[in-house]
């Protein structure tokens, strides 16, 4: 489709005196794997909830495939894959009687597809869905979803629970799965590495406000860490547009960069530094530079963040 | 697809309460022709009593001295009918209204909110039918292979006046439903109540309503009043439009 898959306008949600989702706007474009980070309770199981139309915004505006998220859901439903953030799925059910229950929602719903994947991941149709582990809940979920045609995929924390051999064929089937190039998948999690690995754009929320949103390599051009040593005015390199935080760690002042790293490099040089070296950031060393630079805390990220 | 999805829901509360009937079925079957037979010689051989009168003991003898009559007064004004009313409530409980953990995923089904609510009461009632149909085909079949016999078209009749006031109790469990959102506290809430308006309807406001008529067999049945099908109506149609309204407002 021409458009964005996804676009958020302003898009707020309170909860009595809670705000969970506080004016985030993003646009997903078609053939992106999009990850929504944040720690728990950032927003992001609600922002995927509201385009499904399952909850309603209080402000702004949301469009899914170019229709309301309000006002067309139904429409939405039928074209969007859904994984909810609780995989208990119908646990009173079989996962035979599960897959024939939810594809009889959908024309576009294939059994031999089902059937497929289940083989593949060996998971017996005769099973109890209570009897399942949380890892294998998640792929059947994912079986149940993908064994439709959607063009847009919003997976809410997909391997939650799961082991590392399950998060690992789970993140390639997503991969496999978006390599046409029409499909889209917004991947909420708060596994960094996840996103790090498979994800070509990230909003990074916190209490339900973007902190950070970008393509995922320019976000790690612009995110460094420059190691320094010397007579250097920390108190005025605070104060540099392009730097997120400067600090005193024993004899070096590290710094990190929230763009132009190079310029910052060049500006440091003028005070000739005895050592100076830039490094590369991870995506979580790059989230918590980002809530530090939003005034935020960032404590609490860092329990919730893997 | 939405029947789909809430007779998986329903349908071992359904197997069950199927059970249920087929037995009381084949005990009444059983007890109703005994039963019978000691109610006569006990009429016949009960001394003279003031308070009785000679017409009261020849109605109580017509009763219990005719099949059919003692079936309806025991089968559908009793055990039948009282127990159906029961299940039918036990049936309506839970699906997308009290879905603890699936909720989301039910949500995102593409259906709009409010057709489950309706499609639910449509299928309890129709489960509500087909439970008491089958277990009165055992109770006939049976009464037959003992040499008793029952008019099936008057079977059929009383099936369906037997389910008629369990509409309202569907749709007032379902209203109850889409406040609790919760099973066990709607059934803490709908069974109880089931239970006292059973005496309640005995009262004068009720008997002046006529209240009582509804849900009887047709020999027990006098001539149908606006009242009790108007309140049938309100508590049907209003609980579960109320209960599809509430679910198409609720915010996850």
């Amino acid at each position: 489709m021409e458009g964005p898959m996804v676009e958020l306008t302003e898009l707020s949600k309170q909860y009595g005196a809670c705000s969970a989702v506080n004016r985030l706007s993003l646009r997903v474009p078609p053939g992106t794997l999009f990850g929504l980070l944040g720690p728990n309770g950032a927003g992001k199981s609600t922002t995927l909830k509201m385009l499904m139309g399952i909850c309603r915004p209080t402000a702004g505006h949301a469009k899914v495939l170019g229709l309301d998220a309000q006002a067309e859901s139904q429409a939405i439903r039928r074209r969007v894959g859904f994984i909810p953030e609780d995989k208990s799925l119908y646990s009173d059910m079989l996962v035979r009687d599960f897959l024939k229950v939810y594809g009889s929602f959908y024309q576009d719903w294939s059994a031999v597809k089902a059937s497929e994947l289940l083989d593949h991941w060996r998971i017996r149709p005769g099973q109890r869905i209570r009897s399942l582990s949380k890892g294998t809940r998640a792929k059947l979920m994912l079986i149940a979803v993908l064994s439709r045609n959607p063009e847009l995929l919003l997976a809410d924390e997909p391997t939650d629970g799961a082991d590392v051999e399950t998060v690992e064929e789970v993140l390639s089937l997503l991969l496999r799965w978006i390599s046409n190039g029409a499909r889209s998948v917004i991947l909420s999690t708060h596994r960094l590495d996840e996103v790090e690995r498979i994800c070509d754009r990230v909003v990074l929320i916190n209490l339900g406000q973007t902190v950070l949103d970008g393509d995922l390599d320019e976000i790690r051009a612009a995110y460094k860490l420059i190691q320094a040593s010397g007579t250097l005015p920390v108190a005025e390199i605070r104060k540099w547009p392009e730097v997120a935080e400067a600090t005193v760690e024993g004899s070096f002042v590290r710094i990190r960069t929230c763009s132009q790293p190079e310029q910052v490099m060049e500006r440091l040089r003028a005070y000739t530094p005895v050592q100076l070296e830039m490094f590369d950031m991870n995506l979580r060393e790059i989230y918590l530079c980002a809530v530090a630079r939003q005034g935020g805390s960032s404590r609490d990220c860092i329990e919730t963040l893997v | 697809m939405i029947a789909l999805k809430l007779w998986f829901d329903t349908r071992f509360r359904f197997y069950i309460g199927l059970a249920v009937m087929i037995v009381l079925a084949l005990v009444l079957a059983w007890a109703v022709p005994a039963m019978s037979r000691m109610m006569i010689t006990g009429i016949k051989n009960a001394p003279p009593s003031p308070g009785v009168t000679a017409e009261a003991k020849a109605a109580m003898l017509q009763i219990w001295g005719s099949y059919e009559m003692s079936l309806d007064t025991n089968w559908y004004g009793v055990y039948g009918g009282g127990s159906v009313g029961l299940l039918a409530i036990i049936m309506a409980l839970g699906g997308p209204l009290a879905e603890p953990h699936s909720v989301h995923l039910t949500l995102s089904l593409p259906v709009r909110r409010y057709r489950w609510p309706i499609a639910q009461a449509v299928l309890t009632i129709g489960l509500t039918v087909t439970m008491l149909l089958v277990s009165t085909a055992v109770l006939m079949a049976v009464g037959a292979l003992l040499g008793h016999t029952y008019p099936p078209g008057r079977a059929a009749l009383n099936v369906l006046l037997c389910v008629v006031p369990n509409v309202a109790w569907v749709g007032l469990t379902l209203a109850v439903g889409s406040y609790t959102l919760d099973t066990a506290r709607t059934a803490l809430v709908v069974i109880p109540a089931r239970i006292i308006s059973v005496p309640l309807l005995k009262l004068p406001f009720a008997r002046a309503w006529d209240l009582g008529s509804l849900g009887r067999p047709i020999s027990m049945h006098p001539a149908l009043t606006w009242r009790p099908l108007l309140l049938l109506i309100v508590c049907a149609v209003g609980g579960v439009a109320l209960a599809a309204r509430r679910f198409q407002r609720l915010d996850y």
